[in-house]
């Protein structure tokens, strides 16, 4: 992975001398929050519910052991002895104290981290595919080109002051593990018939209160012009994106406005000036930064399978678990790993230090180092000889961690919702539990396959309802909590946006209500190949609206 | 009162009024100074850019990011040689990065700002990732030299 040196060393230090003196200004009167607000926000503090939150950024989710345990660190001494992990790859503490912050950020300097633009009006933390450098269907590693785009992106002088936030995620693979069709710049990397690296550039993709699919803008820019394209989108953006409205102000509304012709076009008039500046991107770079992420020198194991046979035979706990969390790596006698943050009834993404000192522990034993956080809120070990897997497994259960349910029905996501958040009108968290602990029983999740729900306590979406194959949205309705239910979202190579069904429901009506769409799409599949989402696609929302809404006594 | 800050600390507004830029399109004759608010567009005002002394761009807020791009424009792809002066909501924590964008000298007016830059200068980065910005700014002499990294003196 990225190691820092004298430069980034430099940038980071400097940045906690200027952040501490913007905290003791704010703390003696100096700055009003107002004046504070963006330059906290630039830093990763928020102020939420009850107290400020500090968003960590974990560079397209990779992180080693001992980042790890810092993070568990900064959990026991300044929080309350957990994290918490965001859907865009970085972790979030809810409860420190304004005045540590500084000396959090000094911690995390030491490990090479950073909260550098996790919030704020700017280029964001650039996320990649979570499987990147292990998976077998990638063209190469995208992580190169994120931290490219992280260190360029980050304290840009022009980009600082955007209308809006703006996120970046990179893919190298078809399956699209990194869900750019929704971001506001999505990199898809590609190799061209001459062989040749470069992306394909989506653009104006986003969720919030207008959610909308990512359109293509160029379908092959050349790697040493990834810098200068992506310039010419931000310099447009800056220039042309509303800013008399924060809810319009995203890319998405300028390329809708607009329409996609007339923004490609801006977008190319301001290239053609830029193209062969200094942001030419060396090919000699690249393959530096490249050599940072080389892959470990991973050995050939092959009692794995033996070892894995004979497990087998003696757990199905462990059975289960490889065939539902652990994924194909590129080295056949190695796996992917997936650490569900999602055990039954649990809050979806948090960990407690005591978990992260384990995963840290793992990564060190078994995983060549190396942790990755998924946006859909779990952790990844990506290089695990299979004859590990025993251990892992071991280890992983003993703490928690061993829930079997990677992309089944009780792998939700979730944002914090009215527990945690300023900004939402209902909760998130316990309708997450109160699903989880419905379809606790793993044998019937996996009976029903591929199931993907994701939770949003208000409109913003920050828990990704829209793309759910079940979406749900908490929104406040005459003083009570109310859930809105959508059906067809996907994140993925195909992504959509979900269609409501229809009236929404109680939070106490709704682990019910789950049900009974799950009971329609398993009464109606065609097959168990065929996919909850392949089923709405192909029936669309009418048998659901039956079962749901239909007459008593009507059959369902 | 508005006090005037550059690179080299501060210094004395000599500097005319200038002309709004509607005003100036209608008749440039031969003034030397033309003032744009965010939302301007250049085509316009490239042709006469030779003559032009003083270009100075307001910031109604300091969160409205739109001047640092028509600096970058004005610089970048139009090759103005003249002074770039920011006015308007001009605040400590952006100081730097005004000087980085090619910005020369900063018309301040908020008091806690100026009374920072001249008790001590806020802390200051030295190392960026951005090479194409206008300001002053060379090849760091310290980690990898990658194409995009910049530090200022």
């Amino acid at each position: 992975m990225y190691r820092y040196d004298e430069f980034d060393h430099a940038f980071v230090t400097a940045r906690v001398a200027e952040y501490s003196d913007q905290v003791k200004r704010r703390v003696s009167g100096e700055l009003t929050e107002e004046q504070f607000r963006p330059l906290r926000l630039m830093n990763g503090v928020y102020l939420q519910l009850h107290a400020y939150m500090l968003r960590i950024a974990i560079p397209y989710g990779t992180l080693n052991a001992r980042q790890m345990r810092r993070l568990a660190r900064i959990a026991r001494v300044y929080d309350k002895g957990y994290g918490h992990f965001t859907t865009r790859q970085n972790i979030q503490f809810n409860w420190p104290a304004l005045s540590d912050t500084p000396a959090i950020l000094q911690e995390l300097a030491e490990v090479e981290m950073h909260a550098i633009q996790t919030s704020g009006n700017c280029i964001r933390n650039v996320t990649a595919d979570h499987f990147a450098g292990a998976t077998v269907d990638e063209v190469a590693d995208p992580r190169p080109y994120a931290e490219i785009l992280r260190q360029w992106s980050s304290l840009h002088p022009e980009f600082s002051y955007l209308p809006r936030k703006f996120k970046i995620a990179v893919t190298a693979s078809e399956a699209d593990r990194a869900a750019i069709q929704v971001h506001d710049i999505g990199l898809h990397l590609k190799r061209n018939a001459a062989g040749e690296t470069g992306f394909a550039v989506y653009a104006g993709g986003g969720q919030g209160r207008t959610p909308m699919v990512a359109k293509l803008v160029n379908p092959f820019v050349a790697e040493r012009d990834l810098l200068s394209y992506v310039t010419a989108i931000m310099r447009v953006y800056n220039l042309y994106g509303r800013r008399d409205n924060k809810y319009k102000a995203r890319i998405k509304i300028l390329v809708h406005e607009i329409g996609l012709d007339a923004f490609r076009n801006e977008v190319d008039a301001e290239w053609a000036m830029i193209r062969d500046s200094e942001l030419v991107l060396p090919e000699a770079d690249v393959r530096a930064i490249q050599s940072y992420f080389a892959p470990p020198m991973l050995q050939d194991r092959p009692e794995g399978i033996l070892v894995l046979a004979d497990a087998f035979q003696r757990s199905a706990a462990f059975k289960a678990w490889v065939r539902q969390n652990c994924d194909e790596h590129v080295h056949p006698d190695h796996a992917i790993v997936t650490i569900s943050l999602k055990a039954i009834g649990a809050v979806p993404g948090d960990a407690s230090a005591e978990q992260m000192d384990v995963v840290a522990d793992l990564a060190e034993r078994f995983g060549h180092d190396e942790i990755r956080v998924s946006h859909e809120q779990n952790l990844v070990l990506p290089h695990v000889a299979k004859a590990d897997l025993p251990a892992v497994h071991e280890m992983l259960a003993r703490h928690g961690l061993a829930e079997s349910n990677a992309g089944l029905i009780s792998d939700i996501i979730a944002c914090p919702g009215l527990d945690y958040c300023a900004l939402a009108t209902a909760r998130s968290i316990p309708v997450a539990q109160a699903i989880s602990t419905r379809f606790a029983d793993l044998e019937y999740q996996r009976e029903i396959g591929e199931l993907k729900v994701k939770i949003s306590g208000c409109i913003n979406a920050c828990g990704h309802h829209h793309v759910g194959h079940i979406g749900i949205l908490g929104i406040e309705k005459r003083g009570e909590e109310h859930y809105q239910v959508t059906l067809g979202g996907a994140a993925d190579a195909a992504t959509a946006v979900g269609e409501i069904v229809g009236p929404g429901f109680s939070a106490e009506e709704l682990p019910e209500k789950i049900e009974v769409i799950v009971s329609t799409y398993m009464s109606n599949r065609a097959s168990k190949e065929e996919r909850f989402i392949d089923y709405v696609r192909r029936a669309g929302l009418t048998p659901f609206k039956q079962a749901l809404y239909g007459t008593v006594g009507e059959a369902a | 009162m508005a006090e005037l800050y550059t690179q080299a600390g501060f210094a004395a507004d000599t500097a005319a009024e200038p002309l709004a830029l509607a005003d100036f399109l209608a008749a440039p004759g031969n003034a030397t100074s033309v003032l744009l608010e965010p939302d301007a567009r250049l085509e316009g005002l490239v042709p006469h850019l030779g003559q032009l002394e003083r270009i100075v761009i307001r910031f109604p807020k300091f969160n409205d990011g739109r001047g640092y791009s028509l600096a970058a424009r004005l610089r970048l792809h139009h090759g103005y040689q003249g002074v770039l002066r920011a006015t308007g909501d001009v605040l400590i924590d952006q100081v730097q990065y005004f000087f980085r964008q090619g910005f020369d000298e900063l018309l301040i007016s908020h008091a806690p700002t100026l009374k920072r830059l001249k008790d001590n200068p806020a802390p200051v980065h030295h190392v960026f990732g951005q090479a194409d910005v206008p300001g002053r700014d060379a090849a760091p002499a310290f980690g990898h030299a990658y194409s995009w990294r910049r530090a200022s003196p």
